[in-house]
């Protein structure tokens, strides 16, 4: 039954894609969040199903939509350079094999990013690409939510769609991430969609389940990233006290639903330096820049599987635990070690490319009713970025498509603003005129 | 059965969204809003 329904929400974009194009390319994003190989027992993991939405995608583009293009130069080329370096880096990889099989995912997921743009261009295609990314995670969560609810949940317990550690739905810590960068994104759909409109208890509903599904991942990076969500939307609210007091009733009312198992768990976010986990993560990222200094362009994809290290033994004295192949577990060391100095100036470019054209974004439509669900789009997708960019701290994700989707809407925002400019423009020029008192205010004139 | 009924609810979510999407769509084509 489960594959049968997935089978034809696939098929879907397909049919329904015959009268809009971009219809495909949601389902190319559908297909990479939603994992529905993964998820069906039968039928769907016997067909290349991103292969066929992939090359659906690029032929209905060339056929029938290629109109109101952006620029290459706006930021599709990063992407391509990227994807460049890391097929470099491949070719000297210490460990070739596993490296291009990595590869093979990671360059596709890289250059379908950057063609993004070319997708999703007006209101209506960048919302339901929002809408769509909600929907495939959305659906990841609930049986985590449910799950937690009934039975308490735990770290690395398989209680998803997935099983642990075959995607980013069955790993504890990028679903926590995932969780706290949707809050913000549930909002805007709240007050601005217009394909699901009038639906404000359906996404509170979805914000709950992202909530609880967090908590039930026992996963320390969620609560990372969901400070960073709870940090930013106390800093651009207007009523800072009343927020306090709502994070104060949240956090209380939260802490009734965890068990003791969750408190301890969070509680050695604080003693990292006496847990093996933690110490690992440490090692590993010493190691990291032991090797670059030796290999400043990087050792290419899954490097990580020649480190070899010792950690000290949890209570006890002199006693070390010889760890090999310990992966990354931090965006910023994956790229780091897999594609060198080079590599994190690239990703590092690209990363602040997304967050100064939503920032740009923010600024240029301050004051625009026409574009207030623009610029709080844009709002959401930051904080979003940076709930992934802070639990990203600890995870190793850098080639998951999370965060090169956001760095694409941002280029497709800051075209929407730049299609805009007219109006934007001549509204600042409006603000900027003199101000004419109304007639009830003007000074009455002396008469002779 | 929770993961069935989650599924079914994605699916079904995003069937709805992109029929409502592509109809939109076709609208604002029609009106030239972007």
């Amino acid at each position: 039954m489960r594959s049968l329904i997935l089978l034809v929400a696939y098929l879907s974009f397909l049919v329904i894609g015959t009268s809009a194009p971009f219809i495909i390319g949601l389902g190319y994003v559908w297909t990479d969040i939603m994992l529905p190989q993964r998820v069906a027992w039968s039928i769907l993991p016997s067909i290349p199903v991103s292969a066929i939405m992939g090359a659906a995608t690029v032929g209905a583009y060339l056929l029938f939509d290629r109109k109101d293009r952006p620029s290459f130069w706006s930021g599709s080329w990063l992407f391509v350079v990227w994807a460049a370096w890391v097929t470099m880096t491949t070719t000297w990889a210490e460990v070739p094999e596993p490296a291009w099989v990595k590869w093979d995912w990671a360059v596709k997921t890289i250059l379908f990013a950057g063609f993004l743009p070319y997708l999703f261009r007006t209101r209506t295609h960048l919302e339901a690409l929002i809408l769509v990314m909600v929907s495939a995670m959305i659906a990841h969560m609930i049986p985590y939510a449910v799950k937690t609810a009934i039975n308490g949940g735990g770290y690395d317990m398989s209680i998803g769609l997935i099983p642990v550690n075959n995607g980013w739905g069955g790993e504890s810590s990028t679903f926590a991430t995932a969780c706290a960068a949707l809050l913000p994104i549930l909002m805007w759909c709240k007050d601005h969609s217009r394909i699901l409109p009038r639906q404000r208890l359906l996404f509170l509903g979805m914000g709950g389940i992202a909530l609880v599904g967090l908590i039930g991942s026992y996963a320390r990076t969620g609560l990372v990233a969901l400070a960073v969500v709870a940090g930013a939307w106390w800093l651009q609210s207007r009523r800072k006290v009343l927020w306090l007091i709502a994070f104060a009733a949240i956090g209380s009312a939260g802490m009734a639903f965890t068990t003791d198992q969750w408190m301890a768990r969070m509680s050695t976010i604080t003693t990292y330096g006496k847990e093996e986990s933690a110490l690992g993560r440490v090692a590993v990222w010493l190691w990291t820049l032991d090797y670059v200094k030796d290999h400043p362009l990087g050792g290419g994809f899954e490097v990580y599987r020649i480190n070899t290290f010792k950690v000290p033994i949890e209570g006890s004295h002199n006693q070390f635990l010889e760890i090999r192949g310990k992966a990354f577990h931090s965006i910023y060391f994956e790229v780091l070690g897999e594609h060198g100095w080079p590599g994190a100036a690239i990703w590092g470019v690209l990363m602040l490319l997304g967050l100064w054209q939503y920032w740009v974004v923010i600024r240029r439509t301050t004051g625009s009713k026409d574009l207030l669900w623009l610029r709080e789009l844009a709002k959401a997708l930051l904080i979003a970025m940076l709930a992934f960019l802070a639990g990203g701290a600890f995870i190793g994700i850098a080639f998951q498509p999370f965060l090169y989707d956001f760095v694409a809407i941002s280029i497709s925002l800051s075209q929407l603003v730049r299609a805009h400019r007219h109006e934007l423009d001549s509204h600042r020029e409006a603000s900027r005129d003199p101000i004419v008192f109304p007639r009830s205010f003007r000074l009455p004139t002396l008469r002779s | 059965m929770i993961d069935n009924v989650a599924v079914l609810f994605g699916c079904v979510l995003v069937v709805y969204v992109i029929f409502r999407a592509a109809r939109l769509d076709r609208a604002d084509r029609s009106g030239g809003r972007r």
